[in-house]
């Protein structure tokens, strides 16, 4: 009975596995065929000869290195900033006790309802008249608190007893202290799963930038792949080569954060 | 010793914004520059432009010209923000459907009295006329596409077909297409019915009008509409076309028959670059015959054009830069990459678009050019800013009567209702 149970959890479980990953499979497997291949009827996951020349040519097609970088210094400070805002922002509201604590939250809460698109033009204004367009800093700083990350980090903090601060508190630790020595270490699970979160964010986002940036030095990887697609003679295994190689930080940072992360997500839960 | 080295931690922050900011700020330069947009043109068009840009600027100093490129999908938003944001480039490259938008919100410059007389002659009436709004003349036009019947000649002959049986009208088709599955079990003919619908195209070609000459209400489900219409749904319910028809996009119609499915596609000729590209079998197997038409014989026009931003400050410069990119040579050098055709008549008498070396890829091109002296624009609705709302209407109405169980007169007479409220809503608004 037991192994029934567990082989059809298992199979439930694959089934999903394979949906989810099917997509990025297909992705995978077009990046790899040959000229002819993508179309052929019936269509085939593995191509018949790894065709692994189409990642130099997606490289070399557009100015990759550069939109590379470019991705990378947006969402490295896009996460330290948020993550960091965010620790700042939650503390007070979760563990500080003045007038109108509550009516903050909730503020900051209610952010949460309004859809990034309707706020695209008010926000393109700003930037624009801070002198930020077509800058990579007009990019970052839109999106460089994140109302989601003051709420989780809030909930982080709320989960840790009292106690810790009252005995740090004894000891003489400063406020600022206790923030930093005993809660921070503490909220660190939430901290990563944040980050997580805020970097495939920021790391796949397409329309900001996309409106913000003009010069294509400037470009992210995001922006810079829809490059690639030509009106006329589209490449399809540039394309899924380009897309793949864009793909592949989200992994990395996702399979070295995967335990915290994980553990940072159900934190907030147990309250 | 402290207190420097947490002044030194607080400045590296300080010095990256600084840096992140003052890095991107304007130089103080005194030459004029105009800001140039084109719908997804990198980067096969990279260079030209380049080139183009570099000349421009070496014989108008004190002028500069940026390019910024933007996808296709993305460019109204883009764009949008873009005016919103009282920050929009000086000149910009629109689709014919993006330009009523950008007209009815009084976006673009009026170039009525702004354009040497040459202008007005050298360009084919019917593309100039795609640019022109009532009495406005707001878009200058540049490359331009036809279509064509691009067909599989091996798939024919193993159907005991050949190139010669290749329909030439709608009607024709709807019956070959009928006989070549009988006969093959594959499917003959592919057309987008069902979203981005060709049907509108059909209807107009065969003398339907979809809406009333005072634009004031839709009358394509008139019997004849109804008839012509029904047609079409007759043959999908019947399993003589593909699935797709009724629910792919039309930017992806070219896939089935890059992979075989079907034997002939309604076309761009354009699109034979992408089948070499991503199909060379079928490719080397491919004939094209001008594009199916109704009884009138009319078939559409394509049409790009390049329009000038109504808030530029730069208006004598962006005018001159727009004709220079649509010059007769310009224009040629630009069609030359990929198959367009210039909107310039005497750029048309080149060879490139004459001569037939036999090629699949010479001979759509040159197939396509004999149409268009004639072509024009068919879908008459594009001009109406909230055409996406009746392209959706129409589109849903094709979808219920070939997928549910409605007929074909029911589901107009519904998309008719929801284009007349449509129409009625944009006159209030005017």
């Amino acid at each position: 009975m037991e192994l029934l149970r567990k082989m059809l959890l298992y199979s439930v479980l694959s089934l999903v596995a394979v949906i989810m990953a099917g997509p990025f499979l297909w992705l995978l497997s077009t990046s790899l065929k040959s000229t002819g291949e993508i179309f052929a009827w019936p269509p085939s996951l593995f191509p018949a000869e790894l065709k692994l020349a189409n990642y130099p040519a997606a490289w070399n097609a557009v100015p990759f290195g550069t939109y590379f970088i470019n991705s990378i210094i947006v969402t490295l400070t896009t996460v330290l900033l948020t993550v960091g805002f965010a620790a700042l922002a939650a503390f007070p509201l979760a563990r500080l006790n003045f007038p109108g604590r509550s009516i903050a939250v909730g503020m900051v809460l209610a952010t949460l309802i309004i859809p990034q698109e309707v706020i695209v033009i008010p926000l393109y204004t700003t930037v624009l008249h801070l002198g930020l367009a077509d800058t990579l800093a007009g990019v970052i700083l839109p999106f460089s608190v994140s109302a989601f990350g003051v709420f989780l980090l809030r909930q982080a903090y709320l989960a840790i007893p009292r106690e810790l601060e009252e005995a740090a508190a004894i000891d003489g630790a400063s406020t600022i202290r206790i923030w930093w020595s005993i809660l921070l270490p503490l909220v660190k699970p939430a901290a990563a799963a944040l980050a997580i979160l805020s970097f495939i964010g920021t790391w796949g986002d397409f329309l900001w930038p996309l409106i913000v940036l003009r010069s294509q030095e400037h470009y992210t990887l995001q922006v810079g792949l829809s490059t690639m697609i030509q009106s006329f003679a589209a490449n399809y295994r540039l394309v899924a080569a380009g897309a793949v190689i864009a793909t592949v930080p989200v992994i990395i940072v996702f399979l070295a954060m995967q335990k915290t992360f994980v553990r940072g997500i159900l934190m907030g839960s147990g309250k | 010793m402290p207190s420097s080295w947490l002044r030194r931690f607080c400045l590296v922050p300080l010095l990256l914004v600084l840096i992140l900011i003052s890095g991107c700020s304007k130089s103080g330069e005194r030459t004029t520059q105009i800001e140039f947009w084109t719908l997804q043109l990198t980067p096969e068009f990279t260079d030209y432009f380049l080139k183009v840009i570099a000349a421009y600027e070496e014989s108008h100093s004190g002028v500069t010209v940026k390019w910024v490129d933007v996808p296709y999908d993305a460019a109204v938003q883009k764009l949008l923000a873009a005016v919103a944001a009282g920050n929009p480039p000086d000149v910009v490259n629109l689709s014919s459907n993006f330009l009523s938008k950008f007209y009815s919100f009084g976006a673009l410059m009026k170039l009525n009295g702004r354009l040497p007389d040459s202008a007005r002659t050298s360009y084919l009436p019917n593309a100039m006329k795609n640019g022109v709004y009532s009495t406005d003349t707001v878009a200058l036009p540049w490359y331009l596409n036809t279509y064509v019947l691009i067909y599989n000649n091996q798939m024919l002959r193993e159907a005991g077909f050949s190139g010669r049986d290749v329909p030439q009208t709608f009607d024709g088709m709807v019956l070959f297409a009928r006989r070549f599955k009988d006969m093959s079990g594959k499917f003959a003919f592919f057309l987008n019915i069902g979203k981005d619908s060709f049907l509108p195209m059909v209807l107009e070609s065969e003398g339907i009008h979809l809406i009333s000459a005072d634009g004031s209400r839709a009358i394509f489900n008139s019997p004849e509409g109804v008839a012509a219409v029904e047609k079409w749904v007759r043959l999908f319910r019947d399993g003589y076309l593909p699935r797709e028809t009724v629910s792919g996009r039309a930017s992806s119609l070219i896939e089935p028959y890059m992979s075989g499915q079907v034997a002939s596609v309604f076309t761009g000729p354009v699109f034979l670059g992408r089948v070499r590209a991503n199909a060379p079998a079928i490719y080397d197997v491919t004939g094209t015959v001008p594009a199916l038409v109704g009884k009138t014989g009319e078939s559409e026009l394509a049409v790009m054009s390049i329009s000038i931003m109504a808030t530029t400050k730069h208006p004598r410069e962006a005018v001159d830069f727009a004709l220079y990119v649509t010059n007769a040579e310009n224009q040629l050098a630009f069609s030359k990459i990929v198959t367009t055709y210039p909107s310039v008549t005497s750029a048309l008498d080149d060879p490139f678009f004459t001569k037939d070396d036999g090629t699949p890829e010479t001979h759509a091109r040159v197939t396509g050019a004999k149409e268009l002296p004639t072509a024009k624009r068919l879908r008459t609705y594009f001009a109406i800013p909230d055409y996406d709302m009746l392209t959706e209407a129409f589109d849903e109405a094709i979808q219920t009567a070939c997928l549910d169980n409605m007929s074909t007169k029911d589901a107009l007479d519904r998309a008719a209702g929801r284009w007349n409220a449509i129409l009625r809503s944009q006159r209030q608004r005017q």
